[in-house]
């Protein structure tokens, strides 16, 4: 047997419905091989494996499966979509765009290329684009994916209000049979009342989306971070404790160590920072860099990692975190530059307003970065534990410089 | 209704994908070859450079995120340390000595390394377990080919398992002395599985029985049916020769909508056996789809095409036990010999039709 025909009918464990529909695809696909729709099922089915398990590796199996139907039927439109999905969870982005404008000039509705597309080119940092195949995708058609995006595109901007009507929309598409995707939608809309600071409708959100799946990593992120902005530390360990369990990530353990912090538990904090290196190293280096870069360590690497990231994507996330390293290494003069660019499109975040603000009091501009720093405590005033303490600081009368070096 | 449902849900799962990108990125892979070798077994990995430079603490000397062929010579202490602990032998519940032989760089930025562990005794089976993914990159996946033969010769036999960190172990069974328990149990089990959850086959031996008789008559069907499609299961898994599923898959739907038709018109089903039987050596080739992906020890294909048959009628049983004293009582009713056994035949046939045209 080939190695993509065994990983994609490799084996599958769990008695859940989606284990169930996954086996039987695998046994479809052994009775007529040559069958590309068939190969195309099971990699369906993967992909909801990945998502539920939150497990990045089962996309190997996805793109083993589309290896296989592309065998079978070359050049095989929903083939090809499955591998710009393949594409795009292995952050090659520029790959994933050029595939789904491949995919997209031979079936001009491929709802997925679409959606593929706009969110390669987010990644990519090309918003009008990303916004344009957006709405492409909102024209082939309106739902729960479209809307999602819309939203996140608006929020972006600036536009929360947009934003909030957006995911409102796609949150009235929601439906029993998929619950981790309304799952996900929820945290979607948690986060952006998050952002503006409404701590109370955050939670109620986040909430709910744990009703449609019980300690779904996400959401108890999303509720942690809540409970560590309202400083209820107990509640923001049960709750990250349980999703860091569930599902290890860089930005869990982080939020963790926050949450130990404001505990006063010095050595659970540390354990918990020492994890989010571990996992930052194994995979998400990106959030790795901005993580050192926010607790103030190895700003050379924290630098090193993100020349890397920008080799790949673009954006404002990725200029903040440049820039916020930069500042870190003492690089002010740079950091000032890229922090304008991260800036650009308006985006009402906290900590891209809190980073521009510290940057601009480094470059001399102190009535610039008063303005910026009051208008992130005034939007999200417990953004993140070092940040806003950082900012409070930094607005004190007999402030200093917090650059590293 | 459902199917549009099903459709929406589909979309929002894939639409949704780069939205839950929080962990995503790229999934590392790393390829391993075992070998069984009396109580030895031989194991050859090749891993992507920067894992292990990342993975094995202090082993990237220079921290420029990719290993030399200096920093394995150097590191080698290090790096036989953490591959040896990393990648756990046990047999017959006792740990094998793993010692680590050499490790080179390959081409496309990868590093080979090869390790043996020698057991007490000559195992039924070695027990492999890599704590090792756990320092990999998140979601990495180890393609394992095991070859549980002594040489690469013919009697050796080949098959790829798949580990990743929630998953990191699998035991290799010595061809040799495997027991029969390795093969004849599952076996069965996929019989009986290919049976409940082959949704054709069961429409068809639905059709043959639903036109009734006396129940030698059925049984006599039925059994005819069996022993064609075992001729020919056999057949098709020795490898003497099997059509295309391409022919086979849809000569199989044909068959469905063949007996849903007879139905309108057989007057006398004591004869239904020559229908059964030219039709059960068709699905016996659908059948052989199952075994021809588990690339079984030769040694052990005649007592797996055993256990799997056996499945397989006790599966036919099962049914047969559950819908035959229902449609004893059904025959029973006057609307259903009038009009009901006539209905039911053409979904049987409608539902022929239906796989038909899918296959083709």
């Amino acid at each position: 047997m080939s190695e993509s025909r065994a990983l994609c009918l490799g084996s599958v464990s769990g008695d859940s419905p989606e284990a169930q529909a996954l086996r039987q695809a695998q046994a479809g696909a052994r009775q007529i091989p040559d069958h590309a729709e068939r190969w195309i099922a099971i990699g369906r089915g993967w992909v909801r494996k990945a998502r539920l398990s939150a497990d990045p590796g089962f996309y190997v199996n996805v793109d083993a499966c589309a290896a296989e139907a592309l065998q079978a039927k070359p050049g095989f439109v929903p083939a090809l979509e499955l591998r710009s999905l393949v594409l795009m969870n292995n952050h090659q982005f520029e790959s994933a765009r050029i595939l789904a404008e491949q995919i997209l000039r031979h079936a001009p509705d491929s709802v997925i290329a679409e959606g593929t597309l706009s969110d390669a080119l987010l990644e990519l940092g090309r918003y009008p684009e990303a916004a344009r195949a957006a709405q492409a995708q909102m024209n082939l058609q309106p739902g729960m994916a479209a809307n999602t995006r819309a939203a996140y595109l608006n929020w972006l901007k600036g536009d929360t209000r947009s934003a909030k009507l957006f995911i409102r929309d796609a949150l009235m598409d929601r439906n029993a049979g998929d619950p981790e995707a309304a799952a996900w939608t929820f945290v979607e809309a948690g986060m952006i009342y998050w952002q503006q600071g409404d701590y109370d409708g955050a939670d109620a959100i986040f909430s709910e989306a744990l009703n449609w799946v019980p300690d779904y990593p996400a959401a108890l992120v999303g509720r942690g971070r809540v409970a560590l902005a309202k400083r209820n530390a107990s509640a923001a360990i049960a709750d990250l404790s349980k999703a860091q369990q569930r599902h290890p990530l860089v930005e869990t353990a982080w939020l963790l160590g926050d949450a130990y912090t404001l505990a006063g538990d010095g050595a659970h904090a540390q354990l918990a920072y020492a994890e989010a290196e571990r996992q930052g190293r194994r995979g998400d280096k990106f959030t790795l860099a901005v993580f050192l870069a926010d607790k103030n360590q190895h700003a050379a690497e924290a630098v090193r990692l993100l020349d890397d990231e920008r080799r790949n994507r673009g954006g404002v996330y990725v200029d903040d975190a440049t820039a916020w390293a930069w500042y870190r290494a003492g690089r002010i003069d740079d950091a000032r530059r890229m922090s304008v660019q991260a800036l650009r499109l308006g985006t009402r975040d906290a900590r891209l307003l809190y980073h521009a603000g510290a940057i601009a009091i480094a470059a001399g501009n102190r009535a610039q970065g008063h303005e910026l720093l009051t208008q992130a405590l005034a939007l999200n005033p417990n953004f993140d534990l070092t940040g806003a303490a950082e900012a409070r600081a930094l607005l004190a009368p007999s402030s200093v410089r917090l650059a590293g070096n | 209704m459902r199917a549009k449902t099903y459709l929406r849900t589909l979309l929002a799962t894939l639409m949704l994908l780069a939205a839950g990108q929080a962990f995503a990125h790229k999934v590392g892979i790393s390829r391993g070859e075992y070998r069984a070798d009396g109580s030895t077994l031989r194991v050859a990995i090749t891993f992507a450079r920067p894992e292990i430079a990342t993975a094995i603490s202090g082993l990237d000397a220079n921290d420029d995120g990719t290993l030399s062929t200096t920093e394995i010579v150097t590191g080698r202490s290090l790096l036989a340390s953490a591959l040896i602990n990393g990648l756990t032998v046990s047999a017959n519940n006792e740990s094998c000595r793993g010692e680590f032989d050499q490790a080179e760089l390959t081409a496309y930025d990868g590093v080979a390394v090869r390790l043996h562990y020698r057991c007490a005794q000559s195992p039924l089976a070695f027990r492999v377990r890599l704590p090792l993914l756990s320092s990999l990159s998140v979601g990495h996946r180890h393609l394992a080919a095991v070859n549980s033969g002594p040489s690469a010769g013919s009697t050796a036999s080949a098959t790829t398992q798949v580990l990743y960190e929630s998953s990191p172990e699998f035991e290799i069974g010595v061809q040799a002395t495997s027991t029969s328990d390795h093969v004849a149990g599952p076996l069965f089990t996929l019989g009986i599985e290919h049976i409940l959850t082959g949704f054709d086959l069961l429409m068809f031996l639905f059709g043959v029985i639903l036109v009734g008789g006396r129940l030698h008559n059925l049984l006599l069907a039925v059994t005819a049916f069996t022993l064609a499609h075992s001729i020919t299961l056999g057949f098709a898994t020795l490898g003497f020769w099997a059509p295309s599923p391409n022919v086979v898959e849809p000569a199989i739907a044909l068959s469905i909508v063949y007996v849903g038709v007879e139905n309108w018109f057989v007057k006398d089903a004591s004869k239904r056996w020559l229908l059964t039987f030219p039709f059960g050596l068709i699905h016996g080739f659908g059948f052989a789809g199952a075994l021809r992906e588990i690339a079984l020890p030769k040694a052990q294909v005649p007592l797996a095409l055993l256990s799997f048959n056996l499945g397989v009628e006790t599966g036919q049983l099962l049914v047969l036990a559950a819908v035959v004293p229902v449609l004893y009582w059904l025959r029973r009713r006057p609307w259903f010999a009038q009009r009901g056994m006539r209905s039911a035949s053409a979904m049987v046939a409608l539902a022929g039709l239906v796989w038909f045209v899918q296959r083709v």
